[in-house]
């Protein structure tokens, strides 16, 4: 229910009280929105996890990285049931294109992995810093000003549309709102491959971290 | 090359943790730390050396206890053994499966029921090849006592209660070479007589057995070796007797001088 209704409170404070008018806000909102708050709570639930979750990695012969998955995956299947019923919605009742809709299916394994890798990474690194839950809140409240999700692109001045484009979390929520907002494949087949692209670096970045850390994390916890 | 002979070898175990990662372990100590002396980030860091070259082997049949005081390394020796921590000096040679028993065996799912937390964690601690897991469960939840508490959250359980759950299930089946970290410890007298027995019965079906307690009748009843655990060192290794007699001599004597 939790995106479902922030999303609801966003619409209605976006496009009535605020007034934003471009066309389709209600999808572009839902496409960025969504997918971010997936990302938000995962790395969210999962940077204290090692930490939290010391007595099981001490005392139970399990990967410890089965407990950052478990969590990454419920997340995921709350972030999946909502976009889809909102889906549903804007496609019978709102003039969505449905068969766009099949193309999100690369970009939504790219941002799980992509997700699950942020969530490795912040996880390992409160093994070392046990206060880094509040600055990755910190950080992740200010990116969402920095990213592409409640304004467009184009209403970015042109000195800062640069730097505001090239957010690599930009690159993981951009072919969701291009597949949900375009109508032809020409647009977001380049946002998929750069998502793809983060995904891959976000993953190799994880592994290395947990090649690092995985013997001494018992030691730590 | 192991020795078959040997159900256990521990051979040069050494173990080491940077001290800094201890004393500083937030972000914000790392800022006050590092401006304090910004030399620090590229001197060495000092170590502490958790155990230093551990060295023995274990025979089929042997009950090693081992004795020793609050942070000596017992518990560290028996985690480096059942796999949990892997050293990064030494090699252990396991010559058959190891189960572990902690006193602090409550890693369990709050928010699961005994039941569900004992399907978890017997998938996780028994083969199903092996082992018939649901009988297993089922003696566990027999064993237990806690009869209608059973299908509740364990968030809900006091310690002695989580200790019954965790306990009943990992002392089901005997292991090859078994581990008990001061089993004995936690529950409350009536149970323990009961856990005693049924611990009893394990030690005597296990090929060999690793067995750590400050109670000096548990240590002569069950172990026919000791090794006397110092700052991370084997400093004795003998019989029951004449351990728990050097351990009383040394520490007797430490603790005169300190007085």
């Amino acid at each position: 229910m939790n995106p479902i209704l922030t999303y609801a409170v966003q619409v209605f404070a976006f496009t009535t009280i605020f007034q934003v008018r471009f066309p389709n806000y209600a999808v572009y909102l839902l496409a960025g929105l969504f997918p971010w708050m997936f990302i938000v709570q995962s790395v969210d639930m999962c940077t204290g996890i090692f930490v939290n979750s010391g007595s099981i990695i001490k005392n139970i012969p399990m990967p410890p990285l089965l407990l950052v998955y478990v969590q990454v995956l419920d997340n995921f299947i709350n972030f999946f049931c909502a976009f889809l019923l909102i889906i549903i919605y804007n496609v019978f009742f709102k003039s969505l294109n449905g068969l766009n809709v099949l193309y999100i299916v690369i970009p939504t394994i790219s941002l799980l992995l992509a997700t699950t890798s942020m969530s490795i990474f912040f996880s390992l690194l409160n093994v070392r810093f046990r206060d880094l839950k509040f600055v990755v809140s910190f950080i992740f409240s200010l990116l969402f000003y920095m990213t592409p999700i409640f304004y467009n692109i184009a209403q970015v001045p042109e000195h800062f549309r640069k730097f505001i484009g090239n957010n690599p979390l930009y690159f993981l929520l951009k072919p969701f709102q291009l597949i949900l907002l375009s109508d032809g494949s020409e647009f977001f087949v380049k946002s998929i491959i750069q998502s793809c692209v983060v995904s891959f670096i976000l993953m190799g970045f994880a592994l290395l971290c947990w090649k690092k850390m995985k013997k001494m994390l018992v030691f730590y916890v | 090359m192991s020795d078959q002979k040997y159900m256990l070898e521990v051979k040069n175990l050494n173990l080491a943790f940077p001290l800094r990662v201890y004393k500083v372990s937030t972000i914000r100590d790392f800022f006050v730390s590092t401006l304090k002396n910004p030399m620090s980030l590229f001197k060495e860091q000092p170590f502490f050396h958790a155990l230093k070259d551990i060295n023995f082997k274990v025979s089929p049949g042997e009950r090693i206890g081992l004795l020793g005081v609050n942070g000596a390394g017992k518990s560290t020796i028996c985690r480096c053994i059942s796999g949990f921590y892997t050293p990064p000096g030494g090699e252990i040679v396991r010559n058959g499966n190891v189960r572990a028993l902690f006193e602090s065996s409550l890693a369990m799912f709050p928010e699961l029921s005994g039941r569900e937390n004992l399907k978890v964690l017997a998938d996780i601690f028994y083969d199903p090849e092996k082992h018939d897991i649901p009988k297993i469960i089922q003696e566990s939840i027999e064993f237990s006592e806690l009869k209608g508490f059973i299908d509740v959250p364990i968030k809900t359980y006091s310690k002695g209660m989580l200790l019954r759950l965790s306990l009943s299930l990992l002392s089901a089946v005997p292991a090859d070479i078994l581990i008990l970290d001061e089993v004995f410890d936690g529950a409350d007298e009536f149970f323990r007589e009961k856990l005693a027995t049924r611990i009893r019965n394990l030690i005597k079906n296990s090929g060999v057995v690793i067995f750590v307690s400050h109670q000096d009748h548990h240590l002569l009843e069950v172990c026919n070796r000791v090794l006397l655990i110092n700052n991370g060192s084997i400093i004795f290794d003998g019989s029951p007797e004449e351990s728990l007699k050097v351990y009383r001599q040394k520490f007797a004597t430490v603790s005169d001088k300190e007085i």
